[in-house]
């Protein structure tokens, strides 16, 4: 039978966007990824600003030691561990829902990378304006640091907001390859990432200090300075998006 | 003929397994389609890999004319209702019917509001504390309001009640008789559904051992009852389904049956009963190894 003089001929109806679908369908409930973060991270703002306090109240020589002391915080991290999750669970939370929903791979995975990119793109705002108050302030009336932190420079506010974009493409990424790998191979896909990430790790280690690099490294770095350094994360982050689509596209909605 | 799917020659293995064996079939347009079989007979990979979610092994599918996989224009027209469809843990049944409009082009809002309301669906608790028949209905809901030109249902009832999967029927076929669609439903309640069907597909270890019209399937197969060595002298070189009996009674249930051999059974003094679609399903896919060697 010929299939081709038989076959009824696509219905010409209006095609919905679907990369835009799955972008929003990311954010159809606002409770995971914006109205949980905001609520934890409030808790750990409130957390860190008491002990501020504390510290202050009970300590004699007023609030400059605390206010070098503080740049070095590291409870704005928390933020960036949340994106990784976040990339990971958009993965595995809406894979086979989207794809149920007659969703191809490929727009999925546009879709998916347009909200983790925009999400990133509004954490890092919010991290910008906070780190403005902070300053203005003079560390939320205490000397205290969360947002301008010393891990982001002094290079003013906007190149402060790009650098916290950078790093949390660079772990929404990572957390885009394992989710995709989690999805396409389960937990074999997310042991084999972290053991090939692992190798990788202690090999570039190793060679920097086989060869006594560590100079040349730092070095480096310093040369590049922030500006110049933190591009550089987009580096890992092409491989990252490039490996996820990889691996989804061949993944199927078993589960 | 109006094929909206080609099937040719389909295989899919998992491992050593062929989940799908060698199949090939047609759908055509506007026709309602029972595929049947027993738990682990390859349903619902047959359907996955229509909707493109699984890869085939072997063998050439044509939704619409083109493969399914990754083809949005093609996807656009489907719709498939999972048993085991996941939602995002977060979710609550109006996130699901939210993002519904988004992805099918045909959907109707007011009708899914309007199903909500008949199912009495709870539209804010999370997914996961649903019911299992109030998570069928999440399913149910999206399957009639997407209005998919081929919407496949798999096993859409688990867990409803009685006037639920009633209602299911009824809303269903007042919808398509409106808006002509094709719809593939596979279930194990198959008495239930018999009058929808209009077409069989009876699928066994991963083979289609049945491609019928509903009508004819169910006009071809008979309970042959009477006295044993009656019976047995009937069905000698026919191909007997299913043998039961009591004392001196004997009942075969005898597959192709014609309207000669009908008048001929009649003749011998036999009685000849109807047999069910259900039961025929049951008496086909029920063999053991043994048994079908022997046929």
């Amino acid at each position: 039978m010929n299939a081709a003089a038989t076959a009824v001929a696509l219905p010409a109806t209006g095609h919905p966007n679907r990369v835009l679908a799955v972008f929003k369908l990311h954010f159809v409930n606002p409770v995971t990824v914006a109205w949980m973060p905001l609520g934890i991270y409030g808790f750990i703002f409130l957390m860190n600003w008491l002990i501020w306090l504390i510290v202050s109240l009970s300590a004699s020589d007023g609030g400059e030691g605390m206010s070098r002391g503080t740049t070095w915080s590291g409870a704005s991290m928390f933020i960036f561990v949340w994106l990784l999750v976040i990339a990971v669970q958009a993965m595995n939370r809406t894979f086979h829902f989207a794809l149920g929903f007659g969703a191809t791979r490929r727009d999925y995975y546009l879709g998916t990378l347009a909200a983790l990119v925009v999400s990133a793109a509004g954490w890092a705002i919010l991290f910008g304006i906070l780190g403005v108050i902070e300053d203005a302030t003079d560390g939320w009336g205490l000397g205290g640091h969360m947002f301008a932190s010393v891990y982001f420079g002094d290079d003013g506010p906007f190149a402060r907001v790009w650098y916290v974009f950078l790093l949390m493409l660079f772990f929404t990424a990572l957390g885009l390859v394992a989710g995709a790998l989690f999805v396409r191979w389960r937990t074999f896909g997310l042991i084999g990432f972290f053991i090939v990430l692992g190798f990788l790790l202690i090999g570039g280690i190793a060679w920097i200090a086989l060869t006594d690099s560590w100079a040349a490294v730092g070095s480096f770095f310093g040369t590049l300075g922030f500006a110049g350094s933190y591009p550089l994360l987009l580096i890992p982050v092409a491989i990252g998006t490039l490996l996820g689509y990889l691996a989804l596209r061949r993944a199927t909605a078993r589960s | 003929m109006n094929a909206i799917v080609e099937v040719q020659g389909l295989t899919k293995r998992y491992g050593s397994l062929a989940a799908v064996d060698d199949v090939s079939f047609q759908l055509e347009a506007g026709r309602v389609y029972g595929l049947l079989g027993r738990n682990g007979a390859g349903k619902t990979t047959l359907m996955s890999l229509l909707t493109g979610q699984e890869f085939a092994t072997e063998g050439r599918i044509e939704v619409f004319g083109k493969s399914p996989i990754e083809h949005a224009a093609v996807l656009d027209q489907l719709c498939f209702i999972r048993e085991s469809q996941r939602y995002p843990d977060d979710f609550e049944p109006r996130h699901v019917l939210r993002s519904a409009e988004w992805f099918f082009p045909d959907w109707d809002a007011a009708f899914a509001r309007q199903l909500v309301e008949e199912f009495r669906l709870p539209l804010k608790r999370k997914i996961k504390k649903l019911s299992r028949g109030q998570l069928s209905a999440v399913g149910v809901i999206v399957g009639l309001a997407s209005r998919a030109p081929l919407t496949f249902f798999d096993e859409p009832y688990l867990g409803l009640d009685a006037s639920a999967r009633q209602l299911f029927y009824d809303r269903l076929l007042a919808d398509i008789a409106e808006r002509p669609r094709t719809v593939v439903l596979s279930t194990h309640l198959i008495d239930e559904v018999a009058d929808l069907l209009e077409h069989v597909l009876v699928i066994d270890r991963g083979r289609l051992i049945v491609d019928a019209d509903a009508e004819e399937l169910r006009g071809t197969a008979a309970a042959v009852v009477g006295p044993r060595a009656a019976v047995d002298a009937f069905v000698a070189g026919r191909e007997v389904l299913h043998r039961d009996g009591i004392g001196g009674l004997a009942t075969a249930t005898v597959h192709r049956l014609s309207e000669a051999e009908r008048a001929e059974a009649v003749g011998a003094g036999l009685e000849l009963a109807p047999v069910s679609l259900q039961q025929l399903v049951v008496r086909l896919t029920g063999a053991t190894e043994s048994e079908v060697v022997n046929r």
